[in-house]
């Protein structure tokens, strides 16, 4: 039992970069954090790592839409939720930039801050980079990204 | 958690990423795993999949995380599974509701996936002690149940009471109607028990455990017994004591049922014999130890026999139930036919012994005429005319008295003196009531070490077989001898063979000793041989003891066959008075007798219930005169009777022989009615095998009384 806690504590030790990224401008996709994903252990053609990054980019590309039009009717309540979820896949993925991104309007709305406009350009920014990185490190293809694009009409 | 069986992990999340990313993280750590992608589908997911954790997100649509959760411990089945609930980073408010809804764990977004290996193994390892626990309690209270074994704290500065919920079931009440105070038990005790346990509480508010039986009133008014253990605990402020309570309605029932079985007699509801000795043995102890005096009545049914004889056994039991009641009733007996409660033998007075015997108790009594007095009264209660259906009996009885301390001071030995003189007052004509006395002391030791030496000489050289030829007048010839037993004590010289055959009779040693006379005889047959001539036999008596044996014919068989004499060379002499009590039993076992070809002779005939019906029934061959008569055929009467019994034997068949014939004018007389089987001394007395044999080498001509046969 004792063993367990202390494994638990330095366990909780790989938080801390991220908790550190907040404050520094962002890597847009830390790999790290991809490759040790479960099921993925460091190996780039894992059939898991195909199908986290399109459910990724399939649920983001909704999310960034939809958080765009919400923001345009002032739908504080569905900004603050995409907000929120976009937050949590963009960090477990490692998209660090976007994930950032998306916490820091998830927070200022739980803060009581009001509804910025500017925000949706900020957000599609991020995740265009995010996009790319993922491109660029050919984790996913052109082509496959168009499809998965496709079949949600974004 | 169980063996071979994968762990199974319900994953509750909106997001499909985290869905994915927890379920392989699961499939990595060897578990298989569901996922739910809201609060509703959770809940049907868990009902049907029964995993061993859920993973729980806290932000869901429709369904949110806490809800699930609190829907989740509602549950029977969901009250243990562990739940990690994920939240949000930095938001403590979540964590703080996730346990407020019953989460075992959380663990915020985003998942370190190491971190949640690890908590998952923790949680389920927490989990599985937990319900080991819950398991030990649940055996617990189920023990508890099974042994109807209901338990309570009572803190009694506060005169607080905890009581187990099977408590109240050995009440038949429940927690609300049970009353709270320690007093309020008082409420549910049967009346007779309350002053007990009160002082009992009395005691335990000052720290006093106890141990109790007592009974207790159900609301549907049954009664039933419990067993209650109190003591003090170790607490912490103030006194506690800590008890259990025990339904044992069920052992005491069976207690009482084989009390009752041991201790009274079934037929009138009476102690028994058992129970009289042990009232004896406390009386005898008070008696001791204040000075005082009791006395034991034992009385006897005269010729009690005769009533299930002709009555049949259920009237004569129906009769026994009567006196039985009638003595309790004259004694002012109040022994209740089954004592309540615990508590010791209550005080007896009036008990079956035997059969038709009874026992009276009487304590502190005045001097011995006050006793006899009392004696006299028992008789006079008995001798009332019965009425049994039918008709009115009157029954005579006859008691013997002894007194504690004049005749003996110990239990056993003032009920064998009560009993030494009631077979005096059986044995005399006049006296119904006899008081012990020393000389009756030493002819009962007497007879105690004459039991001891039959005992002893049955089978050895001391008892001898006789032979007392019986003579055919048509020849003459022997036609056949009966055996008889001699017992020569080595120390006490020849003893009286009424005196000996009625010891083995009243002690059951007949049994032992006709068979060694059996075995005798056969031994002698075989040892005779060709000796005897073709149709010779012995006639072996039996008493009634024999008789009603259910291993006679076995056991004739089996000696019989060991010595290897052919049955033919047997007959049997039984009295009438034998045969007569059990008719029944009587035809058939003669029946066998016959079967096996043993003949059965009629001894003393004419003395008991001679009855013409009986003997058309019964296989009988012979019909033996009894001497009493042949001593009278002088007298008129007495000739009468003797030429009836032998045309009685010839119309039915049967041969009859003469008993006792000691005078050649007998001999005339009987020879004369046609009577030609002769037994007396005027031929020959009993004799050893060897003068048996002699005599039978010589033929008639050596018969003593030759000159007296004059064959026609």
């Amino acid at each position: 039992m004792e063993n367990n806690k202390k494994m638990l504590d330095t366990a909780s030790s790989p938080l801390a970069p991220q908790l550190a990224a907040c404050e520094q401008p962002e890597v847009v996709l830390d790999l790290a954090v991809l490759m040790s994903l479960p099921g993925v252990s460091q190996r780039r053609d894992a059939p898991v790592l195909k199908r986290l990054l399109g459910i990724f980019v399939v649920e983001t590309s909704r999310s960034v839409g939809l958080l765009q039009a919400a923001l345009e009717h002032g739908d504080r309540e569905q900004v603050g939720r995409l907000a929120h979820r976009m937050k949590s896949s963009a960090l477990a993925i490692g998209a660090l930039h976007l994930g950032t991104e998306a916490r820091r309007l998830d927070s200022s709305l739980k803060a009581g801050s009001p509804l910025d406009p500017a925000d949706g350009g900020i957000i599609a920014a991020a995740w265009r980079d995010a996009r790319q990185a993922l491109l660029d490190e050919g984790l996913l293809g052109a082509d496959e990204l168009r499809s998965i694009e496709a079949s949600i009409g974004s | 958690m169980t063996g071979t069986r994968k762990i199974h992990v319900l994953i509750v999340d909106d997001d499909p990423l985290t869905r994915l990313m927890a379920s392989e993280a699961l499939r990595e750590s060897g578990y298989t795993s569901v996922e739910a992608e809201d609060g509703l589908r959770a809940l049907a997911l868990f009902d049907s999949e029964r995993p061993d954790l859920v993973l729980l997100d806290v932000m869901m649509p429709r369904l949110g995380g806490f809800d699930v959760c609190q829907h989740l411990r509602a549950r029977p089945e969901g009250q243990l599974v562990p739940i990690i609930m994920l939240t949000g980073l930095d938001d403590g408010e979540s964590v703080e509701r996730a346990f407020q809804v019953g989460a075992t764990d959380f663990i915020s977004k985003p998942i370190n996936w190491t971190l949640l290996r690890f908590r998952i193994r923790y949680v389920l390892r927490s989990a599985q002690v937990m319900q080991e626990l819950v398991r030990n309690k649940e055996s617990l209270s189920s023990a508890q149940r099974i042994a109807r074994l209901g338990s309570w704290e009572w803190f009694v500065t506060e005169d607080r009471v905890q009581r187990s919920a099977q408590y109240y079931r050995l009440f038949g009440q429940q927690p609300e109607t049970f009353g709270e105070r320690m007093e309020a038990l008082l409420d549910h005790v049967y009346k007779p028990d309350r002053p007990m346990v009160q002082a009992a509480l009395k005691g335990a508010a000052k720290g006093l455990g106890y141990q109790l039986t007592y009974r207790v009133v159900w609301p549907d008014g049954s009664v039933r017994t419990v067993l209650e253990t109190a003591e003090p605990a170790e607490g912490g402020v103030g006194l506690l004591l800590e008890g259990s309570v025990q339904d044992i309605t069920e052992q005491v029932d069976t207690q009482r049922r084989i009390r009752q079985l041991a201790y009274f007699d079934p037929l009138t509801g009476l102690p028994n014999r058992e129970f009289f000795r042990e009232s004896l043995l406390s009386a005898v102890a008070r008696c001791l130890r204040n000075d005082s005096r009791c006395a034991v009545m034992v009385l006897d049914i005269d010729r009690f026999a005769r009533i299930n004889d002709s009555l049949g056994p259920e009237r004569g039991d129906q009769v026994l139930q009567v006196i039985g009641h009638r003595l309790r009733e004259s004694m002012g007996d109040r022994t209740p036919a089954e004592p309540a409660g615990g508590g010791g033998l209550p005080r007896l007075k009036v008990a079956r012994l035997a059969a038709d015997e009874f026992g009276v108790l009487v304590s502190d009594v005045g001097p011995v005429d006050e006793v006899i007095e009392v004696a006299y009264r028992l008789l006079d209660v008995v001798r009332a005319p019965i009425r049994v259906p039918g008709q009115e009996i009157t029954l005579a009885a006859r008691v013997g008295v002894a007194m504690m301390p004049e005749h003996a001071t110990e239990a056993d030995a003032l009920l064998k003196a009560a009993e030494t003189a009631l077979n005096r007052a059986k044995r005399s004509t006049g006296e119904q009531v006899a008081l012990f006395s020393e000389e009756m002391k030493v002819a009962a030791f007497l007879r105690f070490t004459l039991e001891g030496d039959l005992r002893r000489a049955i089978g050895e050289e001391e008892l001898q077989v006789v032979y007392q030829p019986i003579v055919d007048l048509n020849g003459p010839r022997i036609a056949k001898v009966e055996a008889l037993v001699r017992w020569a004590h080595l120390a006490r010289g020849t003893v009286p063979p009424p005196e000996f055959i009625s010891l083995a009779e009243e002690t059951g040693m007949i049994v032992p000793l006709t068979r060694a006379v059996i075995e005798q005889v056969c031994s002698d047959i075989v040892h005779m041989g060709d000796a005897l001539p073709p149709d010779f036999r012995v006639s072996v008596n039996l008493s009634g003891v024999n008789f009603m044996d259910p291993q006679l014919i076995p056991t004739i068989r089996a000696v019989l066959g060991a010595a290897q004499v052919p049955p033919s060379r047997i007959e049997f002499e039984l009295t009438e008075t034998v045969l007569m009590r059990d008719l029944d039993y009587a035809t058939t076992t003669l029946a066998q007798l016959r079967e096996m070809d043993i003949r059965v002779a009629v001894d003393d005939f004419g003395t008991g219930y001679s009855s013409l019906a009986y003997l058309r029934r019964l296989a009988v061959n012979t019909l033996k005169i009894d001497r009493s008569f042949i001593g009278e055929l002088h007298d008129s009467q007495g000739l009468a009777i003797v030429e009836a019994v032998i045309g009685l034997a010839r119309s039915l068949g049967m041969d009859v022989v003469a008993e006792g014939v000691e005078t050649p004018a007998q001999l005339e007389v009987l020879r004369e009615r046609g009577c030609h089987l002769i037994q007396g001394y005027l031929f020959a007395r009993p004799m050893s095998r060897q003068a048996l044999l002699q005599l039978l080498a010589g033929g008639a001509a050596v018969l003593p009384q030759r000159a007296a046969l004059r064959p026609d």
